[in-house]
């Protein structure tokens, strides 16, 4: 049998599963050093399976980020939300389980969480962040080309958004604001994982 | 890229359409349809590529007794549809079946026809069109593919259509090599003359299936010929073993697992990443559900790459809770009837895994 998994992944639905699988691949952790759970339903009720799951899911990660080289994403879209109503949802998801609170500084876990929905920052990051005045969280883009489109854009989504996750990145100066919050988060779940 | 398949009078298939995806999962009970569905490809790919036919009079419809097979093959090629249609017809007496009609159309217009024993050439421009009379035992695509480009094209594709029943028992998978195969079994039955032909053509391929190996057995170095141990020449998993520098064994002393991995891994970067449409059934067989996810990872991603096709065909509750969402076509049959099929529903409540669903019988509430 391989190695364990070091990275656990849990995600709305297929496209969010691809950006962040090809994010890793491209952060170096392979395929069998992640595992990645989908919500069960793509639509609505998928960031209620992500509530319910976050909490066992973290506390699982916290456990065993104590004694193994261990991170977490969790991916969510933002919908109508903002990203901070969005945390603290999954605050009280951890509360309710009597589990502690993110802790911003220490915790093994990035919560990702793209106003409105990850289009936006595969649009964003496809473009290098080039399309910035054009590309906003005012305004949804999930159907803004074919899904075969989407596909395509992904890889280079991924490869950018590893490279804005180095110390050493050289950003764009107006980032989107729910991406600047996931990269504030993604090192430090990197390097939980070794 | 396969667009469109037609079966009637095979089997399950009445008048059965199925259009594939890009990435799909054939899911569903036992005996609704789905490998009978990859045999019906693999028969006429088998016909089409010379081989001998397959259809007797027990692959007809067993509750019909109908005399005419049909199956028809779409395919997406260089943005143009190609169009096959393969007519059967079984002697009322006899019951022996002879091919009545065989046709390929290029975007609607008929590049090579057999019918009423005939077969009509529709030679590239600059030629003249023949008439040839023909036995109809065997299929005549092959003696037209180099009077038209678009059979010849058409013929290649097929050669890159896969059906792959891995069988990884001892004894399947022939590790002895007298020789190269060009292609792949079915059942990967040739794997190691296949291999050996791979070695030669495909290094960087061949250096990231090694990597993939290494990442997936443990203590897994590489894969050799040689005649070490017995003389014979065989292909042979070399191992970290401990207390020495490392320890062989032929492809027959590892287990059905580690076959199958070895199986899977070719498959994904010797036919998966190079864009081929390939069905592949059962995968999970024998395979530990910790290695599952990394190869769906992978091939989802090579399937992606290359703008290939992958079908899979499992009941695993890892593959199904990673397709069956979004890319499942459920297969099944009211009353023991014909094949039908319908877009997986999930969990109208957005709580159950579909594995868990499907596990209690809920899935097509």
């Amino acid at each position: 049998m391989s190695n364990p998994s070091k990275v656990f992944v849990l995600a709305e639905d297929k496209r969010q599963k691809q950006l962040l699988y090809r994010f890793l691949v491209a952060a170096g952790i392979g395929p069998h050093q992640m595992t990645i759970e989908v919500s069960p339903s793509g639509q609505g009720s998928a960031e209620l399976w992500i509530r319910k799951n976050f909490a066992r899911q973290a506390e699982k990660c916290r456990a065993r980020n104590a004694r193994a080289a261990t991170g977490m994403l969790v991916m969510m879209d933002a919908d109508a939300l903002s990203v901070q109503e969005h945390w603290n949802e999954l605050d009280a998801a951890l509360a309710a389980e009597n589990q502690p609170a993110y802790n911003p500084t220490s915790d093994p876990i990035a919560r990702l969480i793209p106003k409105w929905s990850v289009e936006t920052w595969i649009l964003f990051l496809s473009s290098n962040g080039e399309s910035k005045p054009t590309i906003s969280e005012d305004k949804p883009y999930k159907e803004l080309v074919s899904a075969e489109q989407w596909s395509e854009s992904i890889p280079e989504a991924a490869r950018t958004l590893y490279a804005w996750t180095k110390t050493s990145a050289v950003r764009p100066l107006h980032l989107l604001d729910s991406l600047q919050r996931g990269l504030d988060e993604i090192p430090r779940a990197l390097a939980a994982a070794g | 890229m396969l667009k469109r398949l037609y079966i009637d009078n095979f089997r399950c298939f009445v008048n059965f359409e199925y259009k594939p995806e890009r990435k799909q999962l054939l899911l569903g009970s036992n005996g609704s349809g789905k490998s009978s569905l990859l045999d019906a490809i693999l028969f006429v790919k088998w016909l089409i590529e010379g081989g001998e036919s397959r259809f007797t009079q027990s692959t007809r419809t067993r509750w019909q007794d109908r005399p005419l097979q049909v199956f028809e093959i779409e395919a997406l090629l260089d943005e143009k549809i190609f169009e096959y249609r393969l007519e059967i017809r079984y002697a009322p007496e006899s019951k022996l079946p002879s091919i009545s009609v065989e046709r390929l159309t290029v975007s609607g217009s008929p590049v090579f026809e057999f019918a009423d024993g005939k077969i009509n050439f529709f030679p590239n421009e600059g030629t003249l069109a023949t008439v040839l009379p023909w036995e109809s035992k065997q299929s005549a695509l092959l003696l037209a593919q180099f009077s038209n480009l678009h059979v010849g094209r058409f013929i290649a594709w097929v050669k890159t259509l896969h059906c792959f029943q891995i069988d990884p028992y001892p004894g399947e998978m022939d590790e002895t090599v007298d020789g190269e195969d060009e292609t792949p079994e079915y059942d990967l039955s040739n794997l190691a003359q296949w291999y050996r032909h791979l070695l030669q053509i495909e290094p960087e391929n061949n250096a990231r299936f090694l990597s993939a190996l290494k990442d997936t057995l443990t203590g897994f170095q590489s894969l050799r010929f040689s005649t070490v141990d017995d003389g014979a020449r065989k292909l042979r998993a070399y191992f970290d073993a401990p207390q020495k520098e490392g320890t062989t064994y032929s492809i027959a002393e590892l287990s059905e697992g580690q076959r199958m991995l070895i199986g899977l891994y070719m498959v994904l970067h010797f036919v998966i990443a190079k864009g081929h449409t390939v069905f592949l059934d059962e995968p999970d067989n024998f395979v530990s559900s910790r290695e599952i996810q990394p190869w769906l990872l992978a091939a989802e991603q090579a399937v992606q790459d290359s703008k290939g096709q992958l079908i899979l065909i499992s009941h695993h509750p890892e593959i199904l809770n990673q397709w069956a969402q979004e890319d499942g076509l459920r297969f099944f049959r009211e009353g023991n009837g014909h094949v039908r099929t319908e877009k997986f529903k999930t969990d109208p409540d957005g709580l159950l895994q579909p594995s868990e669903l499907i596990a209690r019988g809920w899935e097509n509430e």
